[in-house]
This record gives C-alpha cells, structure tokens and sequence, in this order.
C-alpha cells in the first residue's frame, strides 16, 4: 500500500497555507489588472484621438491643395470619430472623450471609423475635405 | 519491522502541537490585518485609475455628458497628483455587524478648477477607489451601483470627499 501514491501531512499542509493566502491575493490582483486594461484602453484611444488631431492641424496650417493620409488603427476594437469645426470626439463601448480643434474651414461634419483610411486636404477654396 | 516506517519524536509533534495552537490563535489577527492591508491595496490601485481617467480625459458616456453641459474643463486632460491615502477605524457598525473603515485620500491639481469641479474628480477617485475595493474583495454583488458602501469580511468601506492640498 506504501508504494502507491501517498503524500505527506507537511506538504499538503504547506499546499493548504499557500491556498490561503493566495486566494484572497488572485482577487486583489484580478482588480490591478482589471484597472491597467482599462488605463491602457483609454490612453490608446486618447492617442488616436490626438493623432487625428494633430494631422487635420497640419493640413489646415498647410497651403492649398495639401493633402495628408491617415489608417486608423483597428487594433483597439471599433470605434467612431467625430470631425466637427470645434473639437473632434472619439466614442467606443460605453465611453466618450474629446480634444478640441480651432477650424473655421471645415467642409462639413465627418465621421470616421476604424481600421479606414482617409484623405485629409486643403481644397482649393481653403476648405478641408476628408475623404 | 515497525521502527522502519514514519517515526517521529515526541519533541517534534509537541513542537509542532505548539506551533499550530499559537498559528490558530494569532490567524485572526493576522486575517484582520491582512484584509486591511489588501484594502489599502486595492485602495491605492483604484486612485491610481481614477486619477489616470483624467490625465486621459475618457469617460463613460453619461459622464461625458454631465461635464460636456456644466464642467467642460474637465473634458480636456489635466493632471491630478495624489498626496496621501489614508483609512481610519469609524468603530463598530450595528447595522451591517462588521467594524466601519473610512478612506481619505488627498490630491492636488496642476490646474485650479471651481469647488464643483473638484467635486467630480473627487468623486471619481472615490468611485474608483471603492470599486476596486469590491472587486478585490469579491464583493461586488453585496453592494450598489456606486459600490458604496463596499464590504469585506470583517469591515464594511466608506470614503470621505477627497481633499484638495
């Protein structure tokens, strides 16, 4: 009967201990995770936001007749872009963020979404058009 | 033929009959200590959250609406530091039978915002700080929507309005 798997009252007793503490541990640590994907998840839409941003301004600080492509990255799930003369907003899942834009020349009002590509450029009549 | 197998002293089982009495009596202090030093753990992981909300300035959409109609600032990303968190021991709560645990947490802004403003990004810390304390506990279904108040074990959570240093 001794050869077959038996176990000693040490080991499962220090198996037992570590259970113990572990336990309440993998919750505190599922909470920790929990927070640094949705940081992560923010700041990279922030990013994006801020990317567009940045690359309507430097068509709009160009001459006629500039034009800039942009890919919106789809790796960070779906999202949609608002373009309006003010501010550009980014809506993805059940949130929301905005950055402000000073344009008083944009065509119209633009959505955009993920994973597309874009022209940004300075038509003729100083307008700017996304297409 | 017996002496083979499994000896043991009679030194060591008292040794160990010992240890074990002394382990069982102090677990609960150290369970009670352990729950407080998870909480201020989780505590400190959740601020970290909701202070990153707003160097990022991303918000659930109800938020956004509420700041994009009366706290447009708080829409554009700014920086808020925390100085200190800090819990005290309020007693005993007759109502949930577990001892009462209020959280204070102290930050500061690189921008001067109105008393409202503050408000709200004290409130999200907060709402932050004891949602972590739910999911760190499991305790998420004993509680409301805004997680509070949170409970543990043995201590049920409170937060007191952040102050601003």
């Amino acid at each position: 009967m001794d050869n077959k798997g038996f176990i000693s009252i040490e080991y499962l007793f220090s198996i037992f201990v570590i259970l113990i503490i572990a336990i309440p541990l993998l919750f505190l640590s599922q909470s920790a995770i929990e927070s640094s994907l949705n940081m992560e998840d923010s700041v990279a839409h922030r990013l994006i936001l801020d990317d567009v941003a940045n690359s309507i301004s430097q068509v709009n600080s160009n001459g006629e007749g500039y034009s800039k492509s942009i890919k919106l990255p789809s790796d960070v799930g779906y999202y949609e872009i608002t373009v309006e003369n003010n501010k550009l907003t980014i809506e993805y899942g059940n949130k929301k963020g905005e950055t402000l834009l000073s344009l008083s020349n944009l065509d119209s009002n633009y959505k955009l979404h993920s994973g597309a590509s874009y022209l940004i450029s300075k038509n003729n009549d100083g307008k700017i058009v996304i297409s | 033929m017996k002496d083979k197998f499994g000896q043991i002293s009679a030194e060591y089982l008292f040794l160990a009959g010992v240890l074990i009495i002394i382990l069982m009596i102090s677990a609960v202090f150290i369970a009670n200590e352990m729950e407080l030093n998870t909480a201020m753990d989780a505590a400190r992981n959740g601020v970290n959250e909701g202070v990153g909300s707003s160097s990022v300035s991303i918000y659930p959409k109800d938020t956004f609406i509420d700041y994009s109609t009366s706290k447009s600032d708080l829409l554009i990303p700014y920086s808020v530091e925390i100085v200190n968190i800090t819990y005290r021991e309020l007693g005993y709560d007759n109502n949930y039978g577990k001892k009462k645990i209020q959280f204070q947490v102290y930050a500061t802004s690189s921008k001067s915002f109105s008393k409202k403003q503050l408000d709200s990004i004290g409130d999200r810390i907060n709402y932050n700080l004891r949602k972590s304390l739910a999911i760190s506990f499991n305790s998420t279904l004993s509680t409301n929507k805004l997680f509070n108040p949170v409970f543990s074990s043995h201590y049920v959570f409170t937060t007191a309005n952040v102050k601003w240093v």
